[in-house]
């Protein structure tokens, strides 16, 4: 019996989640329903309280709410330029031959994570001629040839509120469902490590924040006629999957032998929420929302038919959200007859600073002048009702928390100034129901960012040389600042958030 | 009624953004697409041009390259047409050597392509030539790892296991005569050793002994464990970084370096009844070859750490020798386009040569069908 000499590499791959979803998507969809508008913190209780503020189910109505959502992430990246000389040449492909200064002094392999920028914008065809790669060769990854801009999501948004105790204890339910992109979660790099990926810069703030799945269930109770309280938490799913890989062909990756297994649970985060009624025509409203993120925790196992064995867990967080706290008041200032008008006010603080990205790393990472800020924002707005209808007009300015990206980052985000209006009306058919309609557009405010060169990472250093042959040849193209990451030298965003929903409620 | 739809149309229009890269500010130099751009000397198809270098010997003006006449070098016209050795059979002059090597790795299965580059210098008297001089350039292997002399490596190992008669194994020999379909060629059978002493060599390479009745390398039980060249006797320390062997780097599957005894052949012969093209400026003809290698140490292992223990692959198949004709003439155009100053002067100088050889005689990682065949049940 001739020896069969199959490579057995045994790869077990084990991934588990923990997990408290957030809800990006709820606060960008703004509450669905009523004349909310964009400061539910105090305005317009409602289905949507159940979130932005729960003590303001108290002042809501039985109902039961259904409404589609649109929203469109319009936000346009747009990349200057590369300089001449900052490509990493062609010369570097020739893996294993060039050395180059090290941080410690001495010569040191280049790292295996440099790669000429012309294999990113045109690959590298299979072949063993000069210039060619191993097959099946080296796929092209252009200049923001991935990115995910440009998205229009639609969703299902359902609430219901009933009150258990009259005037004294209500429950809500509130909740939006992507109706496609179902709970997407895609992670990448901030920096030069995502040219090995998409090579592509993606709205940090946005994207796959915009599916995440939230539910939300609460309670108000009254404590004096005045004052009530009340809490929710966020109910969510949380993905672990497992995968046991048998790989019988390193060069032949068809002959995989794979064992995946996915496990989802439910996780919560709260949120409380007071309301206060000082007089007959004034309302101020106050909430604390928990931080809340989707932790993937991926453990590799790798064991080689030799006995040895090596593994790793790395850990991924998505659809992080901050500690933030909101406050907002509303006043009465006309009642005539069926007719009322009332002015509202609102701000929130949110804890931006302690920010973690899609693979657990904070900002502060690439200096301290890079670590994100904490925000406030603020918005203004009327409420008017006349006789069964009621409509909403308010404008919102949100900052970003992401400073002037001049490093080796490039955390894509605008600061937000938007106008939301909207109104609701009741028909008195056999039975009463109260369509409505909400529309909001926010205008990312264009921003530029111009990367400092003494900040960004010089892949191939100067004094590179070929490590093999003309040992002392320096390596040509290696003299400056050579780098391929997709922000280098500098981009600019900006665009539109807008989008809308059709609500209709009926009355329990 | 219409404009509120316009409005609203123009308003959704607007609302809807793309992204866009800018042009670069001046377009990089694209080596393959036919045009000299900046950085390139060359960027044609023919074998005077790679990587967008001229390659030595040949020259390329006007992004047209032909090669150097003269020197031992004959052609027609000034692009020097049909170029050839102006003697059919005389091996005579400086010539770059790029050994090829196959073997099939132990554990993956997988044929390991080993080039390895020297400079000879040699004069031919009758049918038969004798090394004057020489260089060993190093070698790099492909396959399922990528292997490489450490830079203090390379530099040692280039002076190691002369040929030019400077040992008492005296100069390699060689043959080469005409016969009726051209000439037939021989490189006698010699042995290197590497990371140890000369001990480990055959009192007389011309008995050709096999490696394995040859007294055994060095070897140690644990090669993680911190050994110095005195714990291991026989060893040395070409590289200098104080551990036993020379250092060879891995990358791919199993990376690392380890630091090995070496010991081998090779022999080279055109067959019976087979001939090389008499004249021309590059032939090659088939070999064979042996390796021992023990492994001594391992040290800055990154994956596949177990497997840098492992030693030398564990079947050969049949390489080849390719000669490529520089020039007669120390300081001629030719050889002074590969040589850079008189062999083993400077070991910068020499490095450097050593550059030349390999742009001339580049790594071809292609294996011939069959070298490393899988085994059935």
């Amino acid at each position: 019996m001739k020896r069969r000499s199959i490579l057995l590499l045994c790869l077990a791959v084990a991934a588990s989640a923990t997990t408290a979803h957030a809800s990006p998507l709820i606060e960008a969809a703004g509450p669905v329903g009523g004349n909310a508008g964009a400061q539910g913190v105090v305005s317009g209780p409602g289905a949507a309280s159940t979130y932005f503020n729960p003590a303001l189910l108290i002042d809501a109505g039985d109902e039961l709410l259904l409404g589609f959502v649109l929203i469109s992430e319009q936000m346009g990246i747009t990349f200057d330029g590369r300089p001449a000389g900052s490509d990493v040449p062609l010369a570097v492909g020739n893996r294993g031959s060039i050395l180059a200064p090290g941080q410690g002094g001495g010569l040191q392999p280049l790292p295996n994570s440099v790669v000429p920028t012309q294999w990113l914008s045109q690959g590298c065809p299979a072949g063993t001629q000069a210039g060619q790669c191993p097959a099946p060769g080296f796929t092209a990854r252009p200049r923001q040839g991935q990115g995910t801009s440009g998205k229009t999501r639609s969703y299902l948004a359902l609430g219901l509120v009933k009150s258990l105790i009259k005037d004294r204890f209500t429950l809500g339910l509130y909740g939006i469902l992507p109706l496609s992109s179902f709970t997407t979660a895609q992670a990448f790099f901030p920096d030069e490590r995502e040219a090995l990926f998409s090579n592509s810069l993606h709205p940090e703030l946005y994207g796959d924040r915009l599916t995440a799945v939230s539910v939300v269930a609460g309670a108000a109770f009254k404590l004096l006629p005045e004052l009530s309280i009340g809490a929710s938490v966020s109910l969510s799913l949380a993905n672990a999957a497992a995968s046991q890989d048998y790989v019988q062909d390193a060069t032949n990756y068809n002959t995989l032998l794979m064992n995946t297994s996915v496990t989802t649970t439910v996780n919560v985060a709260p949120t409380a929420g007071v309301r206060w009624l000082p007089t007959s025509w004034l309302r101020i409203g106050g909430v604390l929302h928990s931080p809340e993120s989707f932790t993937v925790n991926t453990t590799i196992d790798a064991s080689l038919p030799t006995g040895t064995e090596s593994g790793t867990t790395q850990s991924n967080v998505f659809d992080w959200m901050p500690w933030s706290v909101g406050v907002g008041a509303e006043a009465e200032i006309l009642a005539r007859g069926s007719t009322r008008m009332s002015v509202v006010a609102s701000m929130g603080y949110a804890f931006w600073s302690g920010y973690l990205d899609r693979h657990g790393d904070s900002p502060g990472m690439y200096g301290s002048q890079f670590a994100w800020h904490d925000t406030a924002s603020g918005a203004a707005g009327i409420r008017n009702v006349f006789g069964d209808a009621r409509t909403f007009l308010d404008m919102r300015y949100i900052p970003s928390p992401v400073p002037e990206q001049t490093g080796r980052s490039n955390y894509v985000d605008n600061d937000r100034f938007g106008l939301s209006l909207g109104g609701d009306v009741a028909l008195h058919l056999p039975t009463v129901i109260r369509p409505g309609i909400q529309l909001f557009a926010d205008r990312f405010i264009p921003r530029h960012n111009t990367k400092d060169p003494s900040q960004i990472v010089d892949e191939l250093p100067d004094g590179a040389v070929f490590s093999s042959g003309a040992t002392l040849s320096p390596v040509p193209g290696a003299h400056g600042l050579q780098t391929n990451n997709p922000g280098w030298p500098g981009y600019s965003s900006g665009g539109w958030l807008w989008g809308g929903s059709i609500t209709i409620s009926v009355p329990l | 009624m219409r404009r509120p739809a316009l409005v609203i149309a123009l308003t959704l229009g607007t609302a809807c953004a793309s992204d866009a890269v800018l042009p670069d500010q001046q377009a990089t130099a694209t080596c393959g697409n036919r045009i000299v751009e900046p950085g390139e000397a060359c960027d044609n198809a023919s074998p005077g041009c790679a990587q967008c270098l001229v390659v030595p010997t040949w020259t390329c003006p006007g992004n047209v390259c032909s090669p150097i006449c003269g020197d031992g070098v004959v052609g027609s016209g000034s692009s020097c047409q049909g170029a050839r050795r102006d003697s059919d059979c005389d091996m005579t002059g400086y010539w770059a050597v790029r050994e090829t090597n196959y073997a099939c790795d132990a554990l993956f299965h997988n044929t390991q392509t080993t080039s390895q580059w020297y400079l000879f210098q040699i004069v031919q008297s009758g049918a038969g030539f004798e090394i004057v001089a020489d260089i060993d350039c190093g070698a790099h292997v492909t396959g399922s790892a990528t292997v490489d002399y450490t830079l203090p490596s390379l530099r040692g190992a280039m002076y190691l296991n002369p040929m030019d008669g400077s040992t008492p194994h005296g100069r390699r020999h060689g043959t080469s005569s005409a016969t009726a379909g051209g000439c037939a060629a021989s490189l006698d059978r010699w042995y290197l050793v590497e990371g140890v002493t000369t001990d480990y060599l055959p009192a007389d390479f011309s008995a050709k002994p096999s490696l394995d009745s040859l007294r055994p390398l060095p070897s140690v039980k644990d090669p993680t464990a911190p050994l110095t060249v005195s714990d291991v006797p026989g060893a040395t320390d070409p590289d200098g970084d104080g551990f036993p062997g020379i250092a060879i780097r891995l990358a791919g599957i199993v990376s690392g370096v380890r630091d090995a005894a070496q010991r081998d052949w090779k022999e080279f012969a055109t067959t019976p009844g087979s001939s090389i093209e008499a004249a021309a400026l590059t032939f090659h003809f088939p070999g064979s070859f042996d390796l021992q290698e023990n492994v001594l140490h391992v040290s800055e292992c990154g994956t596949g750490c177990g497997l840098l223990t492992t030693g030398a692959p564990a079947s050969m198949a049949p390489g080849r020798v390719t000669f490529s004709f520089v020039g007669k003439t120390l300081g001629s155009a030719r050889v002074a386009s590969v040589v850079a100053a008189t062999p083993r002067k400077s070991a910068d100088s020499d490095l450097a040569t050593c550059a030349n050889l390999r742009l001339m005689l580049p790594h071809d990682p292609a294996a011939p069908p069959g070298a490393c065949p899988m085994a059935g049940p």
